[in-house]
């Protein structure tokens, strides 16, 4: 509770246009609203790129933004579906091979190896999930990847939190089918 | 009993996201509460090692000063008041007259460059007179056609921010303000250089580091990512030059630099020649240990003494001086001038010099 009263005087000092309070919503959300992106399209430079976007149309547009029950985090993944939209609607989508798209970044912890497999499994894991419905896919990329909790995933949705659970379980089922026949467990 | 499935599940799925159980532990503990419950455990820790995933943080830092730099220019755009220091102080609405901004900016600053310019030279944040200081600052840099010498100006309000900051308390609300300030003029700086005078961006920021260490070191994480790496070898530098100074005089042993010799990233060498400093204090962050002034063309033309002017928790000055300073503060005549003159000026000002620009191109102030 204490969290969400601080989160509010922040984004009220925000809407005031405080560069502080801008740096400090960036700090809080890029990752998340990086994670979501990627998720979505599978290539880390638009990802980085849709995500730059997702703060930029927030400060276009935070006048507008009001506490009608939808968590903070919820609109900046709003405005990010709205760009991930765009962004298969235009001609750059279509120059992007998600399959042949190698990240070189490497994983400060792991050797090159140990960075290939994870590679591996980011890629599998974002295949399958793309294989999802939009509402599992929307509430498994909110749970998993933007660290929402359930409550403020069933408000984004505008469903109940047992609703959620539910949506969540039939995602998951249909992800461990999906993985286990690439991993040829089934 | 669906229901009941799915809040297992989900206690399970929270519970190895936050390390607090493993895949084994969730399966020992509810058995095979469904016939795909562990393949579908073993998916979450896919899906959950996935998201491990973050953007580079050059990416990251540079998105971020592009929307920093975005609500600056939204602020210009809509007017905003600057924040507490006066940054950046409000623009003015496009819709004003180029020519009414030139006149006015130019009667004001005419009008500042007597007693009230020199009194303000001394001031510091909070005091009535610190927006004349950073107006008539602003107002130099942008009169300044000179690339090279616009950039010796910002690093000047760099060093004049880390003189300020070194008379404010240590628990004083505007430290921070003052440490993006210098941050910001440090990064303007580099800008200005636009790396054609690299080196001597690199030789004065050496010269503030050796005098200015451990504020630099706060100041560090918040400049731009172009100018960090300066920064950084100066600050190498200047702590290798600390401890050799310190090795020589056999002095200030265990005194917290221990560490220091090396530098932070140890076996580094920038072929740098130490300077010796005399004013040099390790460890001088603190009120009242300025030596140096800016340089000389902040220097006031009217000499005040202490610089603490109209700030009663700076207690540089004598309470002589002190009473002496608010009966001249106090009067109507001062505020109402300062204040009234200061909104002006800042309003027509802002941190967009092309109205500056425009009078220097036009010789109205002469050179």
């Amino acid at each position: 509770m204490d969290n969400v009263v601080k989160l509010k005087k922040i984004v009220e000092r925000a809407k005031n246009y405080d560069s502080e309070a801008f740096g400090q919503l960036y700090d809080m959300y890029f990752d998340k609203v990086f994670g979501y992106a990627y998720y979505k399209v599978g290539n880390r430079h638009e990802a980085e790129d849709i995500a730059e976007q997702v703060f930029l149309r927030a400060l276009e547009n935070i006048s507008g933004f009001e506490w009608r029950g939808i968590p903070f985090s919820a609109w900046l993944l709003r405005i990010a579906s709205n760009l991930v939209i765009d962004y298969y609607r235009s001609s750059k989508y279509k120059t992007v091979d998600i399959e042949n798209e190698v990240d070189l970044m490497l994983d400060n912890n792991h050797n090159p190896e140990q960075s290939a497999i994870r590679e591996f499994d980011r890629k599998e894991v974002i295949k399958a999930i793309q294989e999802l419905t939009e509402e599992q896919q929307q509430v498994i990329t909110m749970r998993f990847i933007a660290g929402m909790t359930n409550e403020e995933v069933a408000k984004a949705i505008n469903k109940n939190v047992g609703a959620v659970k539910a949506l969540q379980h039939r995602a998951i089922g249909s992800l461990s089918r999906i993985l286990g026949e690439t991993y040829g467990e089934t | 009993m669906k229901r009941r499935v799915n809040e297992i599940f989900d206690e399970c799925i929270e519970a190895i996201k936050n390390n607090e159980k493993t895949v084994e532990e969730c399966l020992s503990k509810y058995g095979k509460i469904s016939p795909e419950f562990e393949a579908m455990l073993k998916a979450s820790v896919k899906l959950i090692e996935a998201a491990k995933f973050t953007p580079t943080a050059e990416r990251k830092q540079q998105a971020r000063a592009k929307l920093l730099e975005a609500v600056e220019k939204k602020r210009w755009e809509l007017g905003i008041e600057g924040n507490r220091i006066g940054r950046h102080a409000a623009k003015a609405p496009r819709w004003r007259a180029v020519l009414l901004r030139v006149g006015i900016g130019a009667v004001a600053i005419a009008m500042l460059s007597g007693t009230t310019v020199a009194l303000a030279q001394g001031s510091l944040p909070g005091s009535p007179l610190y927006p004349v200081k950073i107006a008539v600052e602003k107002a130099r840099i942008g009169l300044t056609m000179d690339k090279a010498k616009k950039g010796e100006l910002y690093l000047g309000a760099a060093k004049e921010r880390i003189s300020e900051l070194k008379k404010l308390k240590q628990n004083d609300s505007y430290r921070q303000d003052l440490l993006n300030a210098t941050a910001e003029d440090i990064g303007l700086a580099d800008k200005a250089f636009d790396g054609s005078h690299s080196k001597e961006f690199e030789e004065a920021l050496d010269g503030m580091a050796q005098k200015n260490r451990e504020v630099l070191e706060d100041v560090l994480e918040k400049v731009p990512p172009s100018a960090k790496p300066a920064l950084q070898r100066a600050l190498i530098n200047a702590t290798g030059d600390e401890s050799q100074k310190s090795e020589g005089q056999k002095k200030d042993i265990g005194n917290g630099n221990g560490n220091g010799s090396q530098g932070k990233n140890g076996s580094e060498n920038y072929d740098k020649a130490p300077t010796t400093n005399s004013s040099n204090k390790p460890g001088s962050f603190e009120k009242g240990n300025v030596k140096e002034r800016a340089p000389s063309i902040f220097t006031p033309t009217t000499t005040l003494g202490p610089s603490n002017y109209g700030q009663e928790k700076h207690e540089n000055s004598s309470p002589e001086q002190n009473n002496r300073k608010s009966t001249l503060l106090s009067t109507d005549t001062s505020r109402g001038f300062s204040h009234g003159l200061i909104n002006t000026i800042m309003s027509l000002l802002g941190s967009d010099h092309g109205v500056f620009e425009t009078i220097a191109k036009t010789g109205l102030l002469g050179k």
